[in-house]
């Protein structure tokens, strides 16, 4: 479903001051009727939002501040590149931001262009595995950047991409956050970023990079979902609210960064922090593919390409992987 | 035609002595020769005669000196002639957008400029092959989840 935000988004500003709002008050607030405010009403609980109804006095959110994604204000808090309205596209739902960001390309228009979404519905990582996806409350980004780098110059751009988000998390005060080779996003063994790149070749040794990532910012955390799926949002972790289009912002402004400081200096100038917040160093680990059987091992660091280190008998040689899925060996599941 | 019987008709080859057979189905045709300036040798199943590679030691590690062997490979059976699109990048090889889904081009198949030919990934990042030439899909050279190098030739397209 393409949207607009702005209606919404004006109906859950007036909401956000936890008091009651009758149905007549918001209409005429918002200039628009009756039936329209109960229809934004209805979407926001059928989306979870939590809303007080009183008979007499109307409407009220049950859990304040509620803020939805908004372009202007992630505009505003940008600093690092020079970017338009038009250059954030913004949906209330969309299948997913990296497939619509990728049917872009085709078309010429200013980059860097994100794609965002209240909610994904088909959300995926290569593996086909769904990003649980609750409307309002975390970061769905897509966005495409030019690169003057030549396609075979970009191993190990989707680490620095990683080190680039964990950058931004450092930023809003979250430090424990380690990076699990080559794409993922871990606190404490529980999941609270991916990222997923694509890129394009073009012509004159440029690429097109499609970045996507998702970030659990604001999403609560059943106890049952911590321990069945391992996930975790920035607001279980510290207890706070996030403005997602604050985050956003900075994130664009550390991808900008990060970019720039690959086309320049290429892998080498994340390698002290590729180091530092390697989730799986030293731990044992299983990786599988879809098209082969699986290797085990101990986890040994990522080299200067950002090919992972894995040591499989301390009488072999150590093996360096660029492509499977990691799982992290709990004590008891080795089969050695 | 299916990676698997072609591999069953060069095992064939190998077999009977033959150096050479050439085979027709429909519009497909694909002409295997054990003629070669080397001594023939007989593939493994670890070396199936499509990957124009030699099996890493693992699936996923990076192989070394792979150029030179790759030649040597596909020197075993003629390569149909024509535009070879080649890997741009180390990684690891995808024929179809996920391992539920049919392959992107099969051989016979035509093909149009930007058409997606296959998928490389290092990394999670993945890099969609296209066809810079339009034509017919003549090889295949790779197989699925197959590590690829820098400069190896992927798919020929007349």
């Amino acid at each position: 479903m393409k949207r607009s935000t702005t209606t919404l988004d004006d109906l859950v500003a007036l909401l956000n001051d936890g008091q009651f709002h009758s149905g007549n008050a918001l209409g005429e607030a918002l200039s628009i009727s009756r039936t329209a405010v109960w229809k934004h009403l209805n979407f926001l609980q059928t989306q979870g939002i939590d809303l007080h109804v009183d008979k007499h006095r109307g409407y009220r959110l049950a859990h304040p501040p509620f803020v939805l994604l908004n372009v202007d204000r992630i505009l505003q808090h940008i600093s690092s590149v020079t970017m338009k309205a038009d250059q954030i596209a913004l949906f209330t739902q969309l299948p997913s931001t990296a497939d619509y960001i990728k049917q872009l390309s085709s078309h010429d228009r200013s980059l860097p262009s994100i794609c965002l979404a209240e909610q994904q519905t088909q959300g995926r990582g290569r593996s086909g595995k769904l990003w649980h996806s609750p409307f309002g409350q975390n970061i769905y980004f897509s966005s495409v950047w030019r690169i003057d780098q030549d396609v075979s110059q970009l191993a190990g751009l989707s680490l620095a991409i990683g080190i680039a988000l964990i950058r931004l998390l450092h930023r809003h005060q979250l430090n424990d956050v380690l990076l699990k080779w080559p794409n993922d996003l871990y606190w404490h063994d529980h999941k609270l970023s991916g990222v997923l790149i694509e890129v394009a070749a073009q012509a004159n040794h440029q690429c097109h990079l499609f970045i996507s990532f998702g970030l659990n910012v604001n999403m609560p955390i059943a106890i049952d979902t911590l321990q069945t799926h391992r996930w975790t949002s920035m607001h279980h972790i510290t207890g706070q609210h996030y403005d997602r289009n604050v985050l956003i912002a900075h994130a664009i402004d550390q991808l900008a960064d990060a970019i720039h400081q690959f086309s320049a200096q290429g892998l080498t100038a994340f390698s002290t922090e590729l180091k530092h917040y390697d989730y799986l160093y030293n731990k044992p680990i299983c990786l599988s593919s879809s098209t082969t059987s699986s290797l085990q091992g101990i986890a040994k660091g990522i080299d200067e390409q950002g090919y992972l280190l894995l040591q499989t008998d301390p009488t072999q040689p150590i093996q360096r992987l660029n492509a499977g899925e990691v799982s992290v060996m709990q004590i008891g599941d080795s089969s050695h | 035609m299916d990676i698997r019987k072609i591999k069953k008709l060069i095992e064939l080859l190998e077999e009977s002595g033959v150096t050479e057979i050439e085979i027709t189905e429909g519009e497909e045709s694909v002409r295997i020769s054990r003629f070669s300036s080397q001594s023939p040798v007989a593939p493994t199943p670890q070396q199936p005669i499509s990957t124009a590679l030699p099996a890493a030691p693992t699936p996923v590690a990076a192989p070394t000196s792979t150029v030179q062997n790759a030649e040597s490979a596909t020197s075993k059976a003629a390569v149909p002639a024509g535009h070879t699109v080649k890997s741009p990048m180390v990684g690891t090889l995808y024929t179809s957008p996920s391992p539920e889904e049919k392959p992107f081009v099969e051989i016979g198949q035509s093909v149009k400029i930007g058409d997606v030919l296959c998928i490389i990934e290092a990394m999670k990042m993945f890099n969609e092959i296209e066809a810079d030439k339009a034509g017919t899909i003549t090889a295949i050279l790779t197989s699925n989840g197959e590590p690829v190098e820098y400069g190896q030739p992927l798919v020929v397209i007349e």
